[in-house]
């Protein structure tokens, strides 16, 4: 058992599955940077609408108080979830953008959700895997144009821990509904009509519907069981991705979560599965390059008609 | 194109990234051992249920949650509440006009992803265990309306049924519930409590 753990932690994988949960990891903190800069004099500045003194009492790693403080940090995120977006040193990047969110998260945790708590946690996570290995500036820099559109063979130990809190929430989402509502089927019709959560207003038809609304409770449960238990399950990671992915835009379009889904959207793709990742890639490049070959002996036969 | 291979690496020497020459040592095989263990602990106990037994050991996860890895993922749990809620501010100005503050809306594409924060702090403010929030919350809208001789926070709610097997019971015909919570300046409306 010891050496089939040492083996599943230590034998090197694919850089597929990290390069694309980096790419939208850096993505999401872009975007939550970019949000949070509209609010900053009003939720974040020393006249916001909690004062400084309301920060929380844990450790903030930077006191960010001032305003000329809160925007420089708040710009070095934007700059930082670029770098791991495009893959120039994004381990640095993401360890810098892990205390810059701490920092500025505790400055007014009034504001939290899930979604904010996740993304930091997989932020600090990505930072101890090789995320910059594949599909990154630093990879190009490294092996050029020819060798861009492949994934080496990285140490997989830190992807296990990005897998490991993924399957947590889903595990931990699933057991700690445990209510009534839950039970007979129509947590989602009251969760969809409270109006303080709702992205486009209430959709009548559905929460009053018993049949769907049960459904939609106990599909819930179901695949928040299954990604929490079954993503461990090589074989249905493809269908279990796909799955979680439709939970999460389901969750987006109807109510305000903020980057609860972008963020575990990051985390499902340390699932995937590399090699396949890479079969596709390399099919996509073959079919180019037939039809530029096919398009340049078209030039050449009418050339040589004419 | 074929798969890219331990082999097919341009570097000769090993792997080019950090995290993949760590393990090529025994120190830093030791070292990722220890980093899996510590990280499996902080990731997975602290969302054991609360218990006595929890409390004995929550200490161990307690460095996690300092450096701000913190593990909390009970959503519309156990239950989704039951309320739509929601705080506004009527601010009576020097000119004895009277206006209402209502948290600010955004759009559902993008600003739906500021939305989100505001609705996260009306939760908590209207609360009566964080009067804490009130006189701040006063004091921002003093700010936003320089001219206000009186600002009272109100709570506003509506109750939602359960589904039941005849469909929605509750309507927005139900309309709000109101509650003004605070006013400053203390005293100034009879007996609303004070917002500091």
């Amino acid at each position: 058992m010891i050496k089939s753990l040492h083996r599943a932690a230590l034998n090197p994988v694919s850089a597929w599955p990290l390069a694309i949960g980096r790419l939208i990891l850096g993505i999401t903190i872009f975007g939550w940077s970019v949000t949070m800069m509209f609010d900053v004099s009003d939720l974040l500045g020393p006249n916001a609408v909690v004062p400084p003194e309301g920060a929380s009492r844990h450790f903030r790693w930077l006191p960010i108080e001032s305003t000329w403080a809160t925007w420089c940090a708040m710009i070095t995120l934007v700059v930082a979830s670029v770098a791991i977006a495009v893959g120039f040193r994004p381990t640095i990047f993401l360890l810098l953008s892990f205390v810059l969110l701490v920092s500025v998260q505790r400055r007014t945790p009034e504001i939290l959700n899930s979604g904010d708590i996740i993304l930091r946690n997989l932020t600090l996570l990505f930072a101890l895997c090789p995320t910059g290995a594949a599909a990154s500036l630093d990879r190009w820099r490294r092996v050029g144009r020819d060798e861009f559109w492949t994934a080496p063979l990285v140490a997989p130990w830190g992807l296990h821990l990005v897998q490991l809190q993924v399957s947590m929430v889903y595990l931990f989402a699933f057991w700690s509904k445990s209510g009534e509502l839950w039970r007979n089927g129509t947590a989602v019709s009251t969760s969809l009509r409270l109006d303080d959560l709702q992205r486009f207003g209430e959709i009548e038809w559905l929460v009053d519907n018993v049949a769907i609304i049960a459904l939609l409770t106990w599909g819930t449960l179901i695949i928040e069981l299954m990604l929490g238990v079954l993503l461990w399950v090589k074989s249905l990671r493809p269908y279990l991705i796909a799955v979680g992915l439709l939970l999460h835009l389901f969750i987006d379009v109807f109510l305000l979560v903020g980057f609860f889904g972008p963020a575990l959207a990051a985390g499902l793709m340390s699932f995937l599965d590399g090699d396949r990742v890479q079969h596709r890639i390399d099919r996509r490049i073959a079919r180019r390059r037939v039809s530029a070959d096919n398009s340049v002996d078209a030039v050449v036969a009418g050339v040589s008609e004419g | 194109m074929s798969r890219a291979s331990a082999e097919d690496e341009p570097c000769p020497e090993g792997p080019s990234d950090l995290h993949s020459r760590l393990v090529n040592s025994a120190v830093g095989r030791w070292a990722v051992g220890m980093m899996l263990v510590v990280g499996t602990v902080w990731i997975a106990l602290p969302n054991m249920p609360a218990s006595p037994m929890r409390d004995r050991i929550d200490a161990v996860w307690a460095p996690a949650t300092e450096i701000g890895l913190v593990q909390d993922w009970a959503v519309f749990s156990p239950n989704p509440r039951s309320q739509s809620l929601d705080v506004r501010a009527e601010i009576k100005l020097e000119s004895g006009e009277v206006v209402m503050w209502d948290v600010p809306e955004f759009d559902p594409i993008v600003g739906a992803f500021r939305q989100y924060r505001w609705k996260k702090w009306q939760e908590r403010v209207r609360l009566d265990a964080r009067t804490d929030l009130w006189g701040p919350t006063v004091d921002w809208l003093r700010r936003e309306y320089p001219n206000a001789a009186r600002v009272t926070l109100i709570r506003r709610w509506i109750d939602h049924k359960p589904l039941n097997e005849f469909g929605v019971s509750d309507s927005p015909s139900i309309g709000w519930n109101g509650f003004r919570f605070c006013t400053w300046p203390d005293g100034s409306d009879g007996d609303t409590r004070s917002c500091s």
